[in-house]
């Protein structure tokens, strides 16, 4: 084992692990507000790095940073609009309903990303701009780099609006009681949808980044499946949770990649999802999920 | 005096099961006003219809005089409707300062996504404070609202919904699971609150020792009917309530 080149990995680990992060953070606003999980993640990734790919190539040609911010509202609008005509109509249904519905979304938005973008994978026009730093034997590249700074910066910048900003702290209301939030006037329905739009755009950031170096294409459906055991690690309801497992499990990865993959082929892949069951078994709800007692 | 809740032949049903079967009564303003009956007959059904979390399938509800059907929660919330809920809604990871502001964010009305703007900030807090103090919750201002005592819970719902100067306060069981003391501070509380800042109350209660002394109105149900309507010297007369209600639980 060449420990030289642990920082390496740690970076490229933290990177990817950022973008997790990220993801699942939508993942688990949408749960906490509407206790969906929204099996079609993947799908929101898919649809999220092909617009930034529609707004990188012709007609619009846009450089790719640009891409992404123009590609941004129209995910959201995406995400808004999913929730108002997909999710909305199953409130107050039984659970495994609206999980059926959801993967009925899954086929549903595979087929129509399929007749919009086509099946074959695309390549995007152009790189991320940056210079790759050279630290010694370390190298960030600029990839990486786009990937931990837009990755925490945004995370960090969300929580803080859920904290601090009124929204978020209606948005946290309606996560807590729905019910109650209604009863105090705040416009429920709307935070709701912010929420899907919020999820989607931050999939479609985080699917677009992950995608940047192979091009955007149906692998990246697979990459948006990482926000389960991350999630789960998390503790499904916990933002600060679905970061640190981010990282975490971002970290593993790399470190699997690098120093267990040559003899065991295949591991990377598994490992996150080894850990999660774990993690579950000494912890039902997660490293920092709420467990939750009712009172009947 | 004009009614300031009104009920008109209020009917519901799910599924085929009747919650409610042509309800009607009349809260005029500053009334202490019961609603009564055993489990299942249909009084949390009634108050979700009256805050517009149901839509009855027949009938209508006036408030302040205006036809409430398809208003939604939130703007019935916004004229002055409100509402405390039998299985408590506290915001539990908030603290109770946080839970009484947005409350007191309804009273005081804040607009913008980001903050309020700073003088409408400072009245909400301080209205915020005026209530906590009220209820004599300010020590534990900065308490997690999900780590209280139920009791205090109860106490600290209350005051979310009173911090939102509703007209009418729609109460589900306040009183169940308190000890004697509580149901007497949160009694005295909801009579001062009604006093002093002309708030009407609309009780549910299951227990109907507790509120027939306090009240001014009687609505007795059972399986979704009205038994009984009017004044709560008549109910324990009444040989309908009796035989449905008294004489089994008494």
């Amino acid at each position: 084992m060449d420990l030289s080149l642990l920082p390496q990995f740690l970076i490229t680990g933290l990177s990817t692990g950022a973008l997790y992060a990220l993801i699942t953070l939508g993942f688990v606003l949408v749960y906490r507000a509407t206790s969906v999980v929204n099996f079609a993640i993947g799908e929101f990734l898919l649809v999220g790095a092909y617009l930034v790919y529609t707004f990188n190539v012709a007609p619009f040609n846009l450089p790719l940073p640009l891409a992404m911010l123009v590609a941004l509202p129209v995910a959201f609008l995406f995400g808004w609009l999913i929730e108002r005509g997909f999710v909305r109509p199953l409130l107050g249904r039984n659970v495994v309903a609206v999980i059926m519905a959801t993967i009925g979304l899954v086929a549903t938005l595979d087929g129509v990303a399929q007749l919009v973008w086509g099946a074959d994978q695309k390549a995007y026009n152009g790189e991320l701009p940056g210079q790759p730093i050279v630290l010694g034997s370390l190298v960030l590249t600029a990839r990486s780099m786009w990937g931990i700074v837009v990755g925490i910066g945004v995370a960090l910048l969300l929580i803080a609006l859920l904290r601090y900003s009124r929204y978020g702290v209606m948005i946290r209301a309606v996560s807590e009681s729905e019910t109650a939030a209604l009863a105090l006037g705040i416009n429920a329905p709307r935070m709701v949808g912010i929420v899907w739009g919020l999820s989607a755009a931050l999939a479609a950031l985080g699917g677009v980044l992950l995608a940047s170096a192979s091009g955007p294409g149906f692998h990246v459906i697979a990459l948006g499946l990482m926000v389960f055991p991350v999630a789960i690690l998390g503790g499904m309801d916990s933002v600060p949770g679905a970061v640190i497992a981010g990282l975490a499990l971002g970290v593993v990865q790399a470190l699997s990649t690098g120093y267990l993959e040559g003899s065991l082929p295949g591991i990377t892949e598994a490992i996150p999802f080894v850990i999660v069951l774990l993690v579950l078994l000494l912890r039902p709800y997660g490293l920092f999920g709420q467990s939750r007692i009712e009172r009947v | 005096m004009t009614p300031i809740l009104e009920a008109h032949d209020l009917s519901l049903s799910f599924r085929g099961v009747r919650a409610l079967n042509g309800v009607s009564f009349a809260v005029n303003p500053g009334d202490f006003f019961a609603i009564i009956g055993p489990n299942g007959a249909g009084k949390t059904s009634l108050l979700n219809v009256l805050s517009g979390l149901y839509r009855p399938q027949r009938g209508r509800v006036r408030f302040l005089g205006e036809d409430l059907s398809g208003v939604s929660p939130q703007e019935r919330a916004r004229r002055g409707l409100g509402r405390t809920f039998q299985n408590l809604e506290l915001f539990r990871g908030m603290s109770v300062l946080d839970n009484v502001k947005l409350g007191a964010e309804l009273a005081v009305g804040a607009y913008g996504a980001l903050t309020p703007d700073a003088r409408k900030e400072w009245a909400i807090r301080r209205w915020a404070e005026e209530v906590l103090d009220y209820l004599h919750l300010s020590p534990l201002r900065h308490k997690h609202a999900g780590a209280l005592p139920y009791g205090l819970q109860k106490r600290v719902e209350v005051a979310r919904a009173l911090a939102g100067k509703p007209k009418v306060l729609l109460l589900d069981e306040p009183m169940a699971g308190l000890s004697l003391e509580e149901k007497q501070d949160l009694a005295r509380f909801l009579l001062d609150a009604r006093r002093e800042w002309g708030v009407t109350l609309v009780l549910v209660e299951h227990d109907l020792k507790a509120v027939l002394e306090l009240s001014t109105g009687v609505l007795v149900m059972s399986y979704g009917e009205v038994l009984y309507l009017g004044e709560p010297g008549g109910v324990r007369d009444n040989p309908r309530v009796t035989e449905a209600y008294l004489g089994r639980s008494a």
